[in-house]
């Protein structure tokens, strides 16, 4: 299994840097998709299927306070966790990322098994990135 | 040595289940079959969409009540990122038959019951290949963008009389029928349906239609009367017929043999209604696999019915239109944003 990333940031170089220590991190990556702004964002994924989302907040036309804000209102997009980074760090600056739904804020620069860490919970799966123990009812089935 | 062709035309089955019995069970039993390959199974959404990506399976099975899985997300994502045919596999509770109708909503093509007490792991086969094949048929419709309001609905009519409205339907129907009859005013002539589905899902479906139509729409009991502004829906795993008392059309809900492995069957409420309607009737033909309702049909168009089917194009599976029109039973065939219109025009 694997999951598709979304990483939303106005630098490429801050992309690129995300994703190498995202892929080294040991998370299981499967599509890696890219946007420079908070548009480019939606655009991705209106087409993709992607199960989270790494995303700056400082971005030139839509910014990443406004895509929190499009996600929110879509039916499937707010299923999606997100997770912003940022290198400022203010508390008043984490509550409103977080009160706008972003799942977790997390300052730059980070540690790649801090990352996977923060992947795979806000994911919903455990720390080696499976879904869960599969447990069978005891009765042996679910019929 | 095998032909390449007769593996090519094997339909390719993804069975998503948390449950690993079921997932062996479904795989052991599907693969029985010479037509069908079960390329892949999912304990969870993950995997699921690796696998969808990989092995390009061309119908999905899927339980949405799974403990640990929100099914129902995993359902839309599916359907408007790779929109493929997905059967539910839903249990026989209450909750079940909710989820799974908001499923079919969402876009699943079918609807199967897990096995319970009166229904054993054979019934279910049956019909799972069954509804399997239909599935690989289907045409999917683009995924939805939420439509702007709700559908207008018609004028109401100057006077109904005693006319009877029969309506049949088979995969993709639940959405046919909720087209057609949101559409119908309140003082419609009474109106007698067969949808084949579980019986778990009949009530869950008689109530959502209930709160959208202006008719009252509930599932049909025993002895119901058929009177104008009235929806009665064949309850899952009985047949439905339609009969008169004096002036007073009723309904017998009954047990019975399987007619075309459905129960209830189009053709047992279309031909009671040629017997006790004739000429008051009108009979609808919609969207589904298999024969079922063609003959009932063509009885209710001797007996003076005026009959309708739904048109290729707007048919999830143009299986029993296509057959009701072969043998000579339909006077209209419509595409299903008109049927209302036809409907009323015929009862006019």
């Amino acid at each position: 299994m694997s999951f598709n990333v979304l990483i939303v940031d106005d630098s490429s170089s801050m992309r690129a840097v995300i994703r190498k220590i995202v892929a080294i991190s040991g998370f299981k990556m499967g599509r890696c998709y890219e946007a420079a702004n908070g548009q480019e964002a939606l655009d991705v994924l209106s087409e993709n299927w992607v199960d989270v989302i790494i995303s700056d907040i400082n971005m030139p036309g839509v910014s990443g306070l406004d895509m929190l804000d499009h996600l929110k209102a879509d039916d499937l997009l707010k299923e999606i966790p997100v997770i912003v980074v940022s290198t400022e760090g203010s508390d008043e600056r984490i509550r409103s990322v977080m009160s706008k739904g972003a799942k977790r804020f997390v300052r730059k620069p980070f540690l790649p098994e801090d990352i996977r860490k923060i992947l795979y919970e806000v994911i919903g799966v455990d720390n080696e990135g499976r879904y869960c123990d599969v447990q069978e009812p005891p009765d042996g089935g679910d019929f | 040595m095998l032909d390449q062709n007769c593996l090519d035309k094997k339909i390719r089955v993804l069975v998503v289940d948390d449950s690993a019995i079921v997932r062996k069970i479904f795989s052991e039993e599907l693969s029985r079959y010479p037509d069908i390959e079960v390329v892949g199974t999912a304990p969870d959404p993950f995997v699921a969409r690796d696998k969808i990506m990989r092995l390009k399976p061309q119908v999905i099975t899927l339980d949405i009540e799974m403990p640990r899985m929100d099914g129902l997300t995993f359902l839309k994502k599916l359907m408007r990122y790779q929109p493929l045919p997905v059967i539910i596999v839903s249990s026989l509770t209450k909750e079940g038959g909710k989820l799974a109708l908001e499923a079919i909503e969402s876009g699943a093509v079918d609807v199967v019951s897990k096995p319970g007490s009166s229904f054993t792991v054979g019934d279910m086969k049956e019909q799972l290949v069954a509804k399997i094949r239909a599935a690989a048929l289907a045409r999917l419709p683009r995924p939805e963008t939420k439509p702007a309001g709700t559908p207008e609905p018609m004028a109401a009519l100057t006077c109904t009389t005693h006319k009877v409205i029969a309506i049949g339907a088979s995969t993709g129907g639940t959405e046919a029928l909720k087209c057609i009859l949101t559409k119908m005013p309140p003082n419609s002539p009474g109106t007698v349906v067969v949808q084949h589905m579980p019986a778990n899902f009949t009530t869950a479906f008689a109530n959502r239609l209930d709160g959208l139509c202006q008719t009252r729409v509930k599932e049909a009991a025993d002895g119901d009367t058929v009177i104008p502004g009235t929806v009665l829906i064949a309850p899952g795993n009985f047949h439905m017929l339609l009969k008169r008392s004096g002036a007073r059309y009723y309904v017998e809900v009954k047990d019975g043999p399987r007619v075309h492995h459905q129960r209830p069957a189009v053709d047992v409420l279309f031909k009671s209604t040629a017997k006790f309607a004739g000429a008051n009737a009108v009979g609808v033909i919609l969207t589904g696999m298999g024969a079922d309702g063609a003959e009932g049909l063509l009885e209710m168009k001797r007996a003076g019915a005026a009959t309708i089917a739904q048109d290729e194009k707007t048919c999830v599976v143009f299986g029993m239109p296509k057959e009701a029109i072969r043998l000579g039973g339909v006077d209209t065939v419509a595409p299903l944003e008109q049927i209302s219109q036809e409907i009323l025009k015929m009862v006019g």
